[in-house]
């Protein structure tokens, strides 16, 4: 038995240090905390735990207790269904098409123009200060104005949905403050389904209500589900790319105009910040049956945490782990997961990192970050990413005549 | 040379792609890779095997018959 908490604040405090000494005592490990849960670290373990469709589960139950158990976080979060994150096949399989296809390499393609006018817009809102903070002014306001475009929801409400998700990575999840801003969302949601029930826009929101699952229509709820699992997936974990790749770059030059000029170095570059930064850091599965994973006996019902990042980290697959090497090839990391749960943004969020890094790149060349003014987000185990970076720089001018948004 | 990939386990990461763009390809609905033909030309060998190793899913099989 041992008590590693996955909520520590050593755990945020020592983060890398901490996963380290986790997969050095063993890749797959049981702790008691949070009704006891196996820690999953060891790069092997973690792609065949994710790869095995047939032996976990993702779903939300409530078990013979009357306890919400299972899902993606420990302790289980309350307040949402996530879809097709929080199922399984075969329920999986049709829900998944449903919103495959418009994260596809070609749609993403297609999206280019569109993700260079956010980055455009958003820049162009903060360039003439001097002084920002990436998180709020850069990072989010980017990722939510597509991914809200993609979906056909109202622009003006980016910071409505972004300031509810960046709560839900300031607490420990499981009925507390973190879930604080969630009914929000899914009310909000629910009254804009049903209103473009009966009145449909353009955006995917509106094809995912006029499409059939199994032959029947889509329902509000599921739509719902399926909405709230692009907007989690796509808010925060692009922007915290964005940030630590920036937080790497502000003090190298070379690296920076490499980056501006070489589609190939940009292209594994982005792969090896993905590696580094890790912005999912893990992710939560339960058993289905009993089996052996690294020589330990998992049993039907264990809750299992897969720290993604540690198996980034792992030396037996990368060498020098702690090192960033932007050339690093091959780079098997495991940041967008593996198997059927495998990101289904990580086209997308591939695009937006480049575009955005170079655009960033190009018009505000010489930003340092305040390092005070840093904060991460204190839920450390799930989201890489800060609540707050500031930045200063030498202000530059507008590119768009006419702002997309008076104000963002 | 041959190449397969294990459609059951490709996940679309487009890994293969991105190191080897000649061989695999990416298909327009599922974003999933294929190969048009098994044979592996001569002078792709290498981006196979690169294919290969880049997969985080272990789904690309390379067979060196020679």
């Amino acid at each position: 038995m041992t008590g590693i908490d996955i909520h520590s604040p050593e755990y945020l405090q020592r983060t890398t240090d901490f996963e380290a000494e986790v997969r050095n005592r063993c890749p797959v490990q049981w702790t008691d905390k949070y009704d006891g849960h196996w820690i999953i670290s060891g790069h092997r373990a973690v792609g065949e735990g994710l790869r095995d469709r047939d032996r976990y589960s993702t779903v939300k139950y409530v078990d013979e207790n009357g306890k919400l158990r299972g899902g993606l976080t420990i302790p289980t979060a309350e307040g949402y269904r996530a879809l097709p994150n929080e199922a399984d096949p075969p329920e999986w399989d049709g829900l998944r098409k449903l919103v495959s296809k418009q994260f596809n390499p070609r749609s993403v393609e297609l999206l280019r123009p569109t993700i260079l006018k956010y980055t455009t817009e958003v820049i162009d809102h903060m360039i003439e200060d001097g002084e920002a903070d990436f998180v709020m002014q850069v990072g989010s306001p980017i990722t939510a104005l597509i991914t809200l475009d993609i979906l056909g929801l109202p622009l003006e409400d980016w910071r409505f949905y972004a300031e509810r998700i960046h709560q839900t990575f300031m607490g420990i999840p499981g009925g507390g403050e973190s879930e604080a801003g969630i009914p929000g969302i899914q009310k909000r949601l629910a009254e804009t389904i049903a209103a473009r029930r009966s009145k449909p826009g353009v955006g995917l929101i509106d094809d995912l209500i006029a499409s059939e699952l199994d032959g029947e229509p889509v329902s509000d709820e599921i739509v719902k589900d399926l909405v709230y699992d692009i907007l989690i997936g796509g808010f925060d974990t692009t922007a915290g790319l964005l940030a630590g790749a920036l937080r790497y770059l502000e003090d190298k030059p070379e690296l920076k105009q490499r980056l501006i000029e070489d589609d190939g170095f940009l292209r594994t570059a982005t792969e090896e910040f993905l590696r580094y930064i890790s912005p999912a850091v893990g992710l939560a599965k339960t058993a289905t049956q009993d089996f052996e994973l690294e020589g330990q006996q998992i049993k039907a019902g264990d809750r299992m945490w897969f720290m993604y990042r540690a198996a980034n980290w792992d030396p037996a697959e990368f060498t020098d782990p702690d090192k960033v090497d932007l050339e690093r090839t091959p780079n098997r990391h495991y940041a967008f997961g593996a198997g059927i749960h495998r990101c289904l943004g990580s086209n997308l969020a591939r695009a937006i990192f480049q575009i955005a890094l170079r655009q960033f790149l190009v018009r505000i060349p010489d930003y340092t970050v305040l390092p005070d003014e840093a904060k991460p987000y204190v839920f450390a185990c799930v989201n890489a990413g800060y609540a707050q970076l500031r930045i200063r720089y030498t202000p530059g001018t507008r590119v768009f005549e006419q702002p997309i948004l008076e104000k963002l | 040379m041959k190449v397969s990939i294990d459609k059951n386990h490709c996940q679309g990461h487009t890994m293969c792609n991105m190191v080897a763009p000649e061989l695999f390809k990416l298909d327009d609905e599922d974003g999933h890779a294929y190969v048009e033909t098994s044979e592996v030309p001569a002078d792709l060998e290498a981006a196979a095997v690169a294919g290969m190793n880049a997969c985080p899913e272990r789904a690309i099989t390379v067979e060196d018959r020679s």
